[in-house]
């Protein structure tokens, strides 16, 4: 279900490998987020960012409303292509082939189409639940049922949601509970099966309960993805990450294990934040 | 009091809190503190009436313990505290520990005196007096570096429990020169033996408070290689 004739359109693959060093101990990585800086318009919203997305572990990114967390996140499916005037500068290589995400030499496509993406509402489309977990299955061009329903399930079941909406499988997603979309919309976002899950605060929206269902999904799906998750919640980061990046302004002040990070944080900023002594 | 050199929390009912179960473990330092200093007055006066003092303030310093556990598990439940307001937490519960045992080992020294003051006293009290003084002199030490978040204070507390461990050798050889030459004094000798060693257990646990101290303001543990007689 790779997104293979997309990889075809030319991608900017880097012929070098200036990151071959073995950085950051004996853990294979994933994406490396070389000197991004990020521009709206003329507003610069991210600055030289440098940091590796380790492969099959959970990244928490945290800060302050307008940090830049979200924006970061975005980067790496894109999104911000859907406005003009955005620009872009530095390197994010998606491995094992070295692609530049932000490229405009490679399509956008290519690492949307390997990079899946839940918001912080729940925003099922208006269609049954089958077909929305279905819906990306389909842009890619399958149309045999037989593994339409095989996807659909193991995704619901992977979702942690199959038990509760198995006998209304047609039934509208609107007629979910808020935590039950939101298990839908990581379905969806599961059923192409991409290599990178970025998660932008997914349990805000939801109770307690909800929020335990999706943090134990978290800890499943990191045996096969790797997961970048952006939270206001610092306990939430602290259980299901592995490692943490702490961002202020834009900027990455501290990026560490998660352990670390929450127990003994290297810089001041980071320690009057995560114990609330901000502002 | 509170925690000098940090900023305060968003929430001040979170400082106040916090301040509060410092000022409780401060509390039961300067009880502890007492204890002690009454237990020797005790053993170097035969006075009765301190040592009685002592044993019963025992049951001030446990109801202190049971506070702060409670505010301690209170402050997890509800704060959810991480980084340095953590260790804070986790480390009182662990250095209340401490003074609670330092205190029992006070009630020992107060129990034995109690025997002692109804024995012949056959040698000149020099050694455990002086013992006594350096283990309060760090307690005191310890204390203040608790209340000022101070490690280096900590630490030149910690380095002292050298010296009472030498004391405490060269009093054990002393007294078991005593006991082969006259085995009469056996049973007096024990007493000042079990005192010795109860001393020698207050200076280690002021020692773990010290590494606790230090632990809370640094997040890592002090270098055991620094002390001179151990690692050179």
């Amino acid at each position: 279900m790779k997104a293979d004739a997309a990889l075809a359109t030319t991608p900017a693959v880097r012929r070098d490998s200036p990151h071959a060093e073995p950085a950051a101990a004996t853990r294979p990585v994933k994406a490396r987020v070389e000197r991004l800086s990020f521009w709206y318009g003329s507003k610069q919203a991210l600055f030289d960012i440098t940091m590796p997305i380790h492969e099959r572990c959970v990244t928490a990114l945290i800060g302050p409303s307008g940090c830049g967390k979200s924006t970061f996140l975005r980067c790496f499916n894109r999104m911000h292509d859907l406005y003009p005037n955005n620009r872009y500068a530095g390197h994010i290589w998606l491995e094992p082939e070295g692609i530049d995400i932000i490229s405009p030499k490679t399509d956008p496509m290519v690492p949307r189409l390997r990079i899946g993406m839940v918001f912080q509402k729940p925003n099922p489309f208006p269609k049954s639940i089958y077909e929305n977990v279905a819906a990306g299955l389909r842009i890619r061009g399958v149309r045999n049922r037989a593994i339409l329903d095989e996807q659909v399930e193991k995704s619901l079941r992977r979702a942690a949601l199959w038990d509760e909406v198995k006998d209304r499988l047609h039934a509208s997603a609107f007629d979910l509970s808020g935590g039950q979309q939101q298990r839908l919309c990581i379905a969806r976002a599961l059923a192409p099966e991409p290599e990178v899950l970025l998660l932008d605060e997914p349990t805000s929206a939801l109770d307690p309960i909800a929020t335990a269902h999706i943090e134990e999904l978290v800890d499943e799906l990191r045996e096969s993805y790797t997961i970048v998750i952006v939270t206001h919640n610092m306990q939430q980061a602290a259980r299901v990450s592995q490692f943490t990046g702490f961002f202020h302004l834009g900027k990455l002040i501290e990026f560490g294990e998660t352990e670390q990070i929450f127990t003994t944080p290297r810089e001041s900023m980071t320690q009057d934040y995560i114990t609330g002594r901000f502002g | 009091m509170g925690d000098p050199g940090i900023r305060r929390h968003t929430v001040h009912s979170f400082d106040q809190e916090l301040d509060r179960l410092t000022r409780h473990i401060l509390e039961m330092g300067a009880l502890v503190e007492r204890q002690l200093q009454r237990a020797i007055h005790a053993l170097v006066e035969r006075d009765a009436a301190a040592a009685e003092a002592v044993i019963a303030e025992d049951d001030a310093v446990d109801e202190l313990e049971e506070t702060i556990d409670h505010e301690a598990i209170r402050i997890l439940a509800t704060r959810q505290p991480l980084a340095i307001d953590l260790r804070m937490v986790a480390m009182a519960l662990k250095i209340s520990n401490d003074l609670e045992r330092m205190s029992d080992y006070a009630v020992n020294i107060a129990r034995r005196a109690q025997s002692l003051a109804d024995q012949p006293r056959f040698k000149p009290m020099v050694t455990i007096p002086r013992m006594a003084q350096v283990c309060q002199e760090m307690l005191k030490q310890v204390l203040d570096a608790y209340a000022a978040r101070d490690p280096e204070r900590a630490f030149a507390a910690w380095q002292r429990d050298e010296e009472v461990d030498q004391l405490y050798v060269s009093l054990f050889r002393e007294l078991l020169t005593y006991i082969i030459e006259d085995p009469r004094k056996t049973s007096a000798c024990i007493d000042l033996m079990f005192i010795a060693k109860n001393l020698e257990r207050i200076g280690d646990h002021t020692t773990n408070i010290a590494e606790k101290i230090h632990y809370i303001v640094h997040g890592n543990r002090i270098n055991r290689m620094v002390r001179p007689e151990e690692g050179g």
